[in-house]
This record gives C-alpha cells, structure tokens and sequence, in this order.
C-alpha cells in the first residue's frame, strides 16, 4: 500500500470512525482502524464488532493499493498533531509498518493483519429509503434522549423506527417518559425495527456534519442490520431483536388544561427551579392559572431547597381549562425542552398524577410525555 | 493472707537472673513501682498525689494490708522482694513488683517516707531515708495500708534531673501510668492529683467500661464494643496445654486515633506494652480503619502463669508469651468477632477522629500520617499558635481567622461542619483532591455524596415530603425470597423514601414508583439492587435505614468521573451537612493532610 | 488439528463420539437446541466440542455442512480466540461497568454484570456470521445472582443467540439453570482406549502413553495437556509424594502443610486446588488397588494396610476439604479438618517414601 492523502481528510476521517472503537472488548483489534486503499481513496473503517460500524471515504492518491490495520489512539493522535499539508503512507508488507510522512514528520507505526479485522457488514440494495438528512437528526434528537441507558430490557435501550407508508415514526422510552416524532418520507415501506440509542447518537453526530444532503437507508435481507450513508460516512448498527412495546396508549388522550408559554422562558425558569432543587430529586412545581378578565394566564415555576431557600419564577401563559398543579423532575424538563424545535410549547396537563404531554407549538411532529412526580403541595 | 511470705533477700543467683537496668527512669517509673507494690498489697483504692510533674513530690497511698513493723528496714534493701523464693518462681510471677530493687532504687534517689500499718496492728510505723540511708525510724497513729511520699527526685543526681521534661510532660507520662493502671484493675479506685488539681477519678467498680470512661470519657466508653475469645492447643512434646483467654472493650471502627496511644493492653493484670500484639489488634481492623489510623481498645489477656515471661525488660512494660501465635491468633479473633456482631454505632456520633486523649503523652507518635480534618496542631505542648501568613493562598488568607478560631475549640466540637472546599481534581476516579483553608483535603466521593444525599432524604421524611418518581407504565420485577422478606418487612420505610410497589403473583411484585433519587434507572433492577443494600444494612433501623440505603444506592459510585462543577457541587453540598466527616456508616468521608503536616513532609520545618 | 478428524471422530474431539453425533444430526435437522450444558470434568473435552460446534455453524464445510471447515478464516478466528462473534464469559472477564476491572479485582466467580453484558450483547444482532455463540466456560462458578440472571436469557434467548455452558461440576448449578439448557454428559475413556488415541495422536511408546492415560483419567486433553507440560508432571510427581508422606506423617506435620497450604490459598487459589485434586486422585487409585483392582504400583503398596473404607474415608476428607475452599471457609481450618480425617500409615509399612518420614 502507497498512497498520498491531505492530513485534514485524514483526520477528520480518524475522528469520525473512531467513535466505534469500544472502551472495552474481548477483541483487542477493535481498538485498531482499518485502512484500505483502492482506486482514487482510502476507506477508514472501525466497529466495536458488536453494535456499530463507522466507515469513512476520503481522497487519495493511491499509488499501491492494499490495506492494513493501525491501532487508533496511536494513529489519530499522531496525525492531529501534523500540519495542513499532504501526508504520504506507505505500508512494509511483511513487517506490517506503515510509514506516515508529512513536511518533516515521519512516523512509522506497527499494524495487524488486515484479514482478522471483523468483517464489516455492507449492505447493498436498490431498495435504499432515502431521508432528510436535518429531518433525521432533528427526529433522533428528539427521542434519542429518552431512550433507557440501564438495560434489563435491552428492548428500551434503542429507539423503535416504524416506516409506514409515506411516514417514519421514531419512538422511544425509558420508564418515565415517552418521546415520538413523526416525519414524511416519500418511500412507501412496512418496517419497524429498533436501532440502540448508542448508534443514533454517533448517527447524530455524522448528521451534524452534513447540514444539508441525505441520508440513505438500507436493510440487510435478514432485517437484522440497517445501514446509513450519509455523504462519506457510513454507519451500519445491529439492530436489537425483540418487540417494542405499544406506545400509543401511554399518549394521554385527554386533557384538562393547556399551557402554552415561550419555550426560552419555560428553559430559563425550569434551569433556575433546578438549580434549587438540586438535591437528587430535583422537583420542580407548576402551578398554571388561566387568565381572568384582564389578567392574563400565568405560569408559576418554584422549587425548593432546605438549605438555598426557595425560588419562585412567573411567566405569561395562555392557559386553557382549569388552574393546574404539577411537579416535574426538573432533569427531565430540561430534557426535552432543549430538543423543540419551535418558539412555543404546550404543556397538556389532567391531573397531578397523570402523564404531562409537551408538544411543539406549530408542528405536530412531536410529542412527549412524562411522568410528574409526587410530592406534597 | 496471712500465708503471704515475708520480705526476703533474694539469693544472689536469682538477683543475677534477673535484667539489669535503670529502674528509675522518670517520675512515672516511681509511680508505676509503687502503684505495683500497692497493689501486691490488696489495695483497693489507691491515691496519686503529685507536684512539679513528680519530681517535686509524688505520694502514693493505698490501703492495702501494709508492712509488719519488724520489715519496715528491709523493705529499702537491694534485691529485698516478698514475692520470689526461687529461681523458679520467676516463671511463675503471678504479682507485679517482684523485683526487689523498686524500693532500694527509689529510696537511693530521693527522699523518702513511709508511713504503714498492717490492720491488725494498733499503730503504724515510720521510716524516713534520705539518699538511701536511713535517718529516722519510729512508729505513729496511721491509718491502714502504706503511704510512701518521695521528694525531690534526682536531688543527689543532678545530671539525671536536667533530662526531665517539662513538668506538663512528665505530668503526661505519670497520668498514662495510672491511667493504664485503672484499666487493668477497674476493681480499683485510683485518683490521680497533679499539683492540687485532680487529674483522674476512676470509680474501682469493677466495670472497665466505667475505667475507659474515666480516661477517655463517657462518650468513648458507650461507644466500645465487648471483645471475647478462647483458645487452647496442645504443646508438641509438652503435656501442657497453651491456654489465652482474651477479655476487653474495643471501639467500632468510627472511633480511632493517629497514634497507638489508645490501645491498653493488659496481660495477667499487668500494663504491658505489647509491641507484637498490637498488630493482632490492628488486624482485626484490617480493612476498617483509614489507612495511619489506629483504634481505641482495652485488652485483656489472661494466660496460665508459666506462659509468659515479664522479665524482659527491666521496666517490665514488655512480656513475652510463651505461645505467642495463639495469643496473637485470640486476640485477633476476639477483636473481629466484637466488630462483625457491632450493630449498635449511633449513626451520628460525633466526629470522635480529632478526639485527643488528655493523658495521651507520646506527642502523637504518628505525627507524619494524615489526621483527620480538623485535628488540632499536632500536640498540644509545644506548637507555637498558628500563624496565618499571606499569599499562601487566596482561601487561606480569607479563611485564615476563622481557622484560628475553630483550632481554639475544644476537641469536642470538632464534629462540627467543614468549610467550603475548593476541588483541584479528581484521583482514581474516586476521590476529589480539595485545598482546605489548611493545606488539603482528599474527599472520598462515594462516601460524602452519601452523607449528602442521607442527609437531605432524612429531612424530607421529617418533613413527611415522600419525593418519588411514578412511573408511565409499572414494571413487573421478580424478587428473590429474601429479597422479598426485606420489602414485607419494611414497606412502610420504603414508602417513606419513595417506592411503591404492591405484590403479584408468587416472587414478583408491580412496581409503580420509585425514589426520585433513583429516576431514570432501570427499574427492576435498581429494586433488587436496593433490596440487597438494605439487607446489608443492618446497623440502622426504620426510616433511617431506607434512607441510608437509598443513599449508598443514588451516590455516585467510586469510578464515576466527575467533572469540575460536579465536584464543586459535591463538596459546597458536603459543607452544608450537619455530620460531615462520615457516611451514614461511619466511615470517614475526607482526610486532611494539614499544612503542617506538609511542611514537616517536606522538611521546611 | 486436522489430522484426527476422521479416525477419533468427525470433529477430532477424541473420545466423545456420542456427543459429536448428536450435535452434527442436530445441525443436519434443523433441530439444533438454543442452549447446551456440556458437562464432565477438566480436560475431557467441553472447550473444544464447543469450539467445533461453533466452528460448524460459523464455517461450514462446503461438502458436509455438518462439518467445519477448519482450513476457513472465520474457524480459525474462532480457534484463535479471535472472532467477533463468539463470546467467551469466564471469571476475570469483562462486562460494562465503567468501574470494574474483573482481570485484577481477584473475582472469584463470573459476575452479575457480566452475565447483563451477555444479555445485552445477545439482544443484538451477530456482527458477520449468522448466529452469536456465547461459551459460559465454568458454568459452576457463577455468581448466584448471576445465574438467576441468565435464567431469563436462557428461556427467550433473543434471535438466534446460542448459549453454550461448560460446568466440571453440574450439582454447583441451579436446577433452573440445568432445566432449560439441554445436557450433555462428556465421559472419561477407559485408560485402554486412552492410551491408544495417545499412542496414535501423539506417538507415544506404549507404556508411557498407558501411564498418562491413568494419570490422566482417561481425559484425553487432560492428558495432552500434560504431555504438552512437563511442569504439570513435575506437580503431580510432587502431589503424589506429599500425599504419602502425610499419610505416614504425624499430627505436627499434617498441620504444617494445611498451614501452609492454607496461607497460600488466599494467593494461588488455583495450584492449591490442583494439589488438592492431585490428593484427591491419589487417594482414588488407592481405593481401587483396596478394592483389588488395577493401580499404580505405588498406590497399591500403600493400599497394603488399609481397607477399601479407610480409603473412601479419605477421599471424602479431600472432597470435603475441596468444597469448604469453594464454599470460603477458612481454608486452614478446612484443611486441618481434613488431615486430621485422613488414616494413617505407620511409616514402616510401604517402600520408602522420598523425603523426610521415609525411615524404613
């Protein structure tokens, strides 16, 4: 292997595949990336040979092809450190070394064989759904998070993908809330399949990337793989087996009061309560008053704490239906607030032991629901 | 008693057997002689009177059977000992001042008068000798037993006498002496009174419980565990059997100490610095105590009077047990078997670690290990006051009158709150490196954040708050029957911080809430979790039990990485805690390496 | 490798020909089970029926897919230890918890959180083949609340996960765990037919192959093992010796060496056990050569004053020493115990035994 590429792709390509490399494994060449040069590139690929893979495409000019592994903590700290300049590779085929050169740094780094990289599923089909690439990252934004970290039903550790015709669903759950959001796609497919959180999270980040493209997505035969090229990244993730629960009837069908105030208010007062609630519980009171006469509607946010003191915060609201009381976890609040994509919410609210549903003012893309807390009024 | 042998000479094989050596040493080998001698005497109470730390004057008086007027003039004469007859005796001592040159020595350097009277005899007699002769001898009314007063020690040995301490020091050494005296007879009264001022009053009930408490106080005393353990083994080659029976008091692992001062260890009734037992008694703690730490113990051992030699040391402080290992072995165990059935700590017992010992006279042998926060300048004779100087550091400059302040406090109040921390960073994932207004301080973080967290669920039961996150959907989780049995057993607590769970079918039970403290987890296992850290729990009860549950169980874990604001939020909220210094278990929450400490460390003072 | 697959048995795990079958006509069927419980002591074989299985389902062979390919990538991956998609969970291996370092936390047993990292693993989809194969390698050691949580994995394994547990001793099991895995016992060979396999694949003169055959119980990877290791032969030379003399030894002895033994357990649990094993062996050829069966020359000498009683009370000292280690008694204690149950040969009786109570 021969080849010539710029130190900006080359690092830019290290730091995106290297977010598969696992923290710990039974397989020690998974901390390794694998390089493979052919035509007018080079492939940088990296898998945790369990849940993800991340492979990326840059430029180069491929003198020899071939191919090698290189431990990547190695490899990518080294080329950080290089200048914006042209960065040659070379490859000792018996020795394994890879030779990297670039203005007056050279390098020469140990590799592992190329043939015992676990193999990374590609999958190639005509069938690919094709997908918004802002579209989708807003969608995982807003449901990654509500994904469960802790896995005794790994089931809630991904987040449910439904394709119906002309609209993809993405739910996820944890226990305490709910989080759907639904977008139009123009492929006409039946498929629900759930994708870990872990691999929509480094989806996310690749989507970050590309603000404007698409994201292609395609299915293994086995349905048992799903695959995402987005521009020179391709992401492929296990997809975790089993059955999601039915969601829909956790979505409250009634309500008895509707609040809507300024998202950036509702954010700013919420951070606040939390700070004083910060006690591991984190409560955060609601009381929402509709508006009387000429006193407009209102929203009152406190919290306390035994040794800060308590904290009260007021914002106008639009508020419909009855006066309403409710506490949230003030994490879970800041949660999803910080993933609407409007300038209004709407908090739907029944009774103080009822789910509280949040929804975007404007859209009906987006629907949350959390649990409130117990407390004592 | 009336069997009890006479003031003999000893012959001279048997003198030459035994150690050579200084005798009188100090004002305390004075008192110890005596202190021994009345106590061969069958006395009951026994009273210490001393000035200018005992080299002015020190009194003993017992009330012990005394000495018949006929012995009076041998009792100062070298080698004059009633309590060995032959060479073999020495293998069996079964009373303490066996050696007859106590007397003879004390009398050569000082003066000295006696004043005893035997019970049955009407009037007692009198001796007074001054540089070892004798100037008077008479008899006159006393009461019964033995007075012996010396003055101005080392008068004749003037050489002798520049070495003494400061009168404070040797006042320190005296009261250990009795001290470790009134521990290995609680059955005896002693009073110990330094320079008109009484020093020491322990009660001779019998109790060493009430003796602890005497010396280190009450709240020491309550706080000691009752250690207890047998053993006996066969002697190859010997018909004999190895026997030790070790008795004593020993302080949960909450309580300890920088120095081993506060471990007494008693063999046969006899004070003994047992240098290889005190590592059977810190064994015992392995693994309890924080690393330089020492804790607080009474030991008694008891083995047959041919088992162990006293004669090794001519101050007779240090014994040799003829099977060592198995006293070794007993002394461990019973040490360990007192702190595995220990069940009764009080949860917030006070700070105990910067509790300092008043007759505690080895100025902190463990001067270089790390004491804990808030411990006073290291002894409190000869530091010069604390000087607060500048630029050392922006919080010590700001802090530095408060800290004079709080060093003034007696050692009692040093349970009290810590000052904010500033955190520099985090070690091992585990501990977060503070500066202090005094050098610095390594926070446990796992253990302060537990401290935290119980302290705040504590509140909020007492405020009948019940903070609980309910679920969206319950969570149908299958308990292990113990697990189970926890849950029946105390639902109403779990309630009171937080779960709800209502019983299914056969082991599995509906869970429809959690304590807030635990939202976002995985639900199932977060309970059993919770289940299994309850059961381990078992110095509390009730409420607070769950709640310090709860709070080993939502604390952030050693290995957690902490970011810089975490840590900070950590330790503002550890100085807001009423008991900073332990988690809920009594383990210490943060150690303090003071700047003194650092400056000795490094040599700069 | 290669060599034996046709004359021991089609997947050259020698001895074990029923097992091998019944896998391969599973595999053949269609019927293949989600869960096996290979049971049988060490050395006889578990490892690597199981290595083969997975072998076969990763890389069948092109003419008889109830054969692997042992010449493919993926099957030697597999052989190496290497491949993505077989997973060995033994004591000291890893799981998902940021903090913990089983390799050096001295873990005695496999843990709760790696049997989670198992069944969130298994949740997955394989990587590049088309089942994931999980090996418990030490079944019997784990964790109690490890075990109830492979329970559920077991029962619904997700996809196509297979479980493949290896236990030396099935009782240390919970009777749930045996209930949903389908078992298969490994037997020993008789010594006869271990000593040819021996003289056959490692080309050993017949009574050297004969006498690792014995030594070895009839397990022909024990027996490899210690062919391969000299040092193992060395120990057991060693055991053996140390055995007869504290027979012969008094009271003082015997307690020295449960002394010393004892202490060292805390250290190097595993050459204690191997020791206790290797008394536990020797006691076994003396209870036959008691019983009048054949043994080694030198058990049956020291069988000369003792009845097949003395000898089985032995064995049950040793085996009750064994599992008071396992159980965490305090292994001096449990060593004592059993020393003071062993019999006692009068010195006199016997060759001369090496070292210090050999006076004949």
């Amino acid at each position: 292997m021969r080849i010539a590429c710029q130190q900006e792709d080359l690092h830019r390509g290290l730091s995106a595949v290297a977010r598969a490399i696992p923290t710990r494994t039974t397989l020690p060449i998974t901390q390794h990336v694998l390089l493979e040069a052919e035509g007018d590139h080079l492939t940088l690929s990296a898998t945790d040979a369990e849940t993800i893979a991340i492979t990326y495409r840059i430029e180069a000019k491929v003198e020899e092809p071939g191919s090698i592994t290189l431990p990547s903590r190695l490899i990518s700290d080294f080329v950080a450190t290089l200048p914006r300049e042209e960065i040659t590779m070379r490859l000792a085929e018996r020795s394994r070394q890879v030779s990297l050169a670039c203005v007056r740094n050279t390098a020469s780094i140990g590799g592992m064989d190329p043939d015992d990289f676990p193999p990374i599923p590609t999958v190639e089909g005509s069938d690919a759904i094709t997908i918004e690439a802002p579209r989708l990252r807003t969608a995982i934004a807003q449901t990654v998070f509500s994904a469960a970290t802790d896995d005794s039903r790994p089931v809630l550790t991904g987040v449910h993908f439904h394709f119906t015709a002309g609209s993809l669903r993405l739910a996820a759950a944890d226990g305490f809330r709910l989080s759907v959001h639904t977008m139009p796609i123009d492929a006409k497919v039946e498929r629900a399949v759930i994708v870990p959180a872990r691999a929509l999270s480094e989806l996310g980040r690749l989507l970050g990337e590309a603000a404007e493209g698409k994201v292609a997505v395609t299915f293994n035969p086995a349905g048992t793989q799903v695959q995402f090229d987005v521009g020179h990244a391709r992401l492929t993730a296990n997809l975790i087996q089993g059955t999601f629960p039915n969601y829909e009837q956790l979505i409250p069908a009634q309500k008895a009061t509707r609040t809507e105030v300024s998202v950036a208010e509702f954010m700013r007062e919420t951070r606040i309560a939390s700070i004083f609630a910060r006690d591991g519980s984190g409560i955060v009171r609601i009381i929402a008053t509709p508006g009387e006469g000429s006193n407009p509607g209102r929203l009152v946010i406190t919290a306390r704490a035994e040794e800060v003191g308590n904290n009260e915060g007021i914002l106008d609201a639009v508020v419909e239906g009855a006066e309403a009381k409710i506490a949230f976890n003030g994490r879970y609040l800041m949660d999803v607030l910080n993933v609407l994509d409007a300038d209004r919410v709407a908090i739907e609210t029944t009774s103080p032991s009822s789910p509280g549903v949040l929804r975007p003012v404007g859209n009906d893309r987006f629907v949350h629901v959390v649990m409130p807390m117990f407390v004592q009024w | 008693m009336t069997d009890r042998p006479p003031i003999r000479i000893l012959p001279p094989e048997v003198a030459a057997r035994i150690a050579a050596g200084e005798v009188i040493e100090r004002p305390a080998s004075v008192v110890k002689e005596l202190v021994e001698n009345a106590l061969d005497a069958g006395a009951t109470r026994i009273e210490v009177e001393i000035e200018g730390g005992g080299a002015d004057r020190i009194r003993v008086r017992d009330d012990g059977h005394g000495i018949p007027p006929e012995q009076v003039a041998d009792a100062f004469e070298r080698h004059a000992t009633s309590k060995l007859r032959s060479e073999h005796d020495l293998y069996a001592v079964r009373t303490l001042g066996f050696r007859g040159e106590a007397l003879a020595a004390i009398a050569a350097a000082a003066d000295v008068d006696l004043i005893t009277r035997p019970a049955a005899q009407t009037a007692g007699a009198t001796l007074h000798l001054r540089r070892g002769r004798t100037e008077r001898q008479g008899s006159a009314a006393a009461a019964p037993g033995t007075s012996i007063e010396v003055r101005e020690l080392f008068a004749s040995l003037p050489a002798r006498r520049r070495f003494l301490r400061a009168t404070r020091s040797e006042t320190q050494a005296v009261a250990r002496v009795v001290a470790d005296y009134a521990l290995a007879y609680p059955e005896v009264a002693f009073r110990l009174t330094a320079d008109g001022r009484s020093a020491l009053a322990s009660p001779g009930s019998g109790d060493p419980r009430e003796a602890v408490a005497a010396i280190h106080g009450a709240e020491v005393a309550a706080a000691l565990l009752p250690a207890h353990a047998e053993r006996a083994a066969p002697v190859e080659g010997e018909a004999d059997i190895a026997r030790c029976e070790v008795a004593g008091l020993v302080g949960p692992p909450s309580l300890h100490r920088a120095s081993r001062a506060a471990i007494h260890v008693v063999a046969n009734g006899r004070t003994v610095t047992a240098r290889a037992l005190l590592p059977a008694v810190e064994l015992g703690y392995e693994g309890l105590l924080p690393g330089g730490r020492h804790p607080v113990a009474l030991i008694r051992i008891t083995v047959p009077p041919d088992q162990v030699d006293v004669n090794v040391h001519p101050q007779k402080a240090e014994v040799r047990f003829r099977h060592e290992r198995l006293v070794f072995a007993t002394v461990q165990a019973a040490v360990r078997a007192a702190l595995s059935s220990a069940a009764h700590l009080a949860p917030d017992s006070p700070d105990l670690t910067a509790f300092a010992p008043s007759t505690d006279g080895t100025a902190y042998a463990a001067a270089h290990a790390w004491p804990g926060l808030d411990l006073p300048p290291e002894t409190p004779v000869a530091q010069p006051p604390f000087e607060a100087t500048s630029g050392r550091s922006v919080i010590a400059g700001a802090r530095a009158a408060s800290r004079t302040e709080r060093d003034r406090q007696p050692p009692a109040d040093l349970g009290g709150r810590v000052p904010v921390l500033r955190p520099l960073g985090q070690v091992e994932s585990t501990y977060i490196v503070a500066e202090s207004s005094d050098g610095m301080v390594l926070v446990d973080q796992h253990a302060a954040h537990e401290r935290v967290l119980y302290e705040e669920v504590r509140a909020r039961i007492a405020a009948g708050e019940r903070p609980s996150q309910p679920l969206l959907h319950s969570v149908l989780a299958t308990l292990s029957a113990p697990q189970a049995a926890l849950l029946a057993g105390g639902a109403r607590d779990l309630e009171a911080v937080g779960w709800q769970v209502e019983p299914a079918d056969g082991a599995a039970v509906i869970v429809r809430a959690v304590p807030a403290a635990l939202a976002g987890r995985d639900v199932a296992r977060a309970l059993a979790d919770y289940l299994d850290r309850l059961e381990a729990e078992e110095r509390l009860s009730g409420p607070d039990r769950a709640a310090a549950t709860l709070a080993c169980r939502a604390a952030v874990m050693a290995g957690d990485r902490l970011d810089a604001a975490q840590q900070r939020a950590l330790l503002d909220a550890l100085a807001r805690c009423d008991t900073p210094h332990t988690c809920p278990h009594g383990r210490p929450t943060m150690l303090h390496l003071s700047r003194a400490a650092l400056e000795r460390s490094f040599g700069r003072r | 490798m290669t060599s034996s697959t046709t004359e021991a048995n089609a997947w050259g795990v020698v001895g074990q020909d029923a097992p091998v079958e019944v896998l391969r006509r599973a595999i053949a069927g269609g019927h293949l089970a989600h869960a096996y419980l290979f049971a049988g002591p060490p050395g006889i074989g578990k490892a690597l029926l199981a290595r083969r299985l997975a072998q076969t389902l990763v890389a069948p062979s092109a003419e008889d897919p109830t054969l692997p390919d042992l010449t493919s990538r993926a099957a030697q991956q597999i052989e190496g230890g290497a491949s993505a998609d077989i997973e060995r969970i033994a004591i000291g291996g890893i799981c998902d918890e940021a903090s913990h370092d089983h390799s050096t936390d001295r873990s005695t047993r496999i843990r709760i959180c790696q049997i989670r990292r198992l069944e969130r693993v298994a949740s997955l989809a394989p990587f590049a083949v088309s089942r994931r194969v999980f090996v418990i390698d030490g079944a019997d050691d784990l964790q109690p609340e490890a075990g109830h949580a492979l329970l559920k994995t077991l029962e619904e394994p997700p996809g196509d996960a297979l479980l493949l547990l290896l236990a030396a001793d099935i009782d240390a099991l919970l009777p749930t765990i045996r209930s949903r895995c389908q078992e298969m016992v490994l037997r020993p060979l008789s010594h006869a037919r271990l000593a040819e396999e021996l003289r056959a694949h490692a080309a050993l003169p017949a009574g050297e192959a004969f006498a690792l055959a014995r030594l070895a119980h009839g397990r022909y990877g024990l027996a490899m093992r210690m062919h391969a290791d000299p040092s193992l032969a060395v120990l057991r030379q060693s055991a053996t010796e140390e055995v007869r003399r504290l027979a012969r030894a008094g009271r003082n002895e015997r307690f020295d060496v449960a002394d010393r033994l004892g202490s060292a357990w805390y250290r190097e649990r595993e050459s204690v056990l191997v020791t206790v094993d290797l008394w536990r062996d020797w006691w076994r050829e003396v209870l036959l050569a008691t019983s009048g069966l054949a043994a080694l020359p030198e058990a049956v000498e020291d069988a000369a004053g003792l009845t097949p009683a003395d000898a089985v009370r032995a064995l049950r000292a040793v085996q009750t020493a064994r599992r008071h280690l396992l159980g965490n008694t305090s292994a001096p204690l449990a060593l004592e115990v059993m020393m003071l149950d062993l019999p006692t040969l009068s010195a006199q009786r016997g060759a001369p035994v090496p070292s210090t109570a050999g006076v004949a």
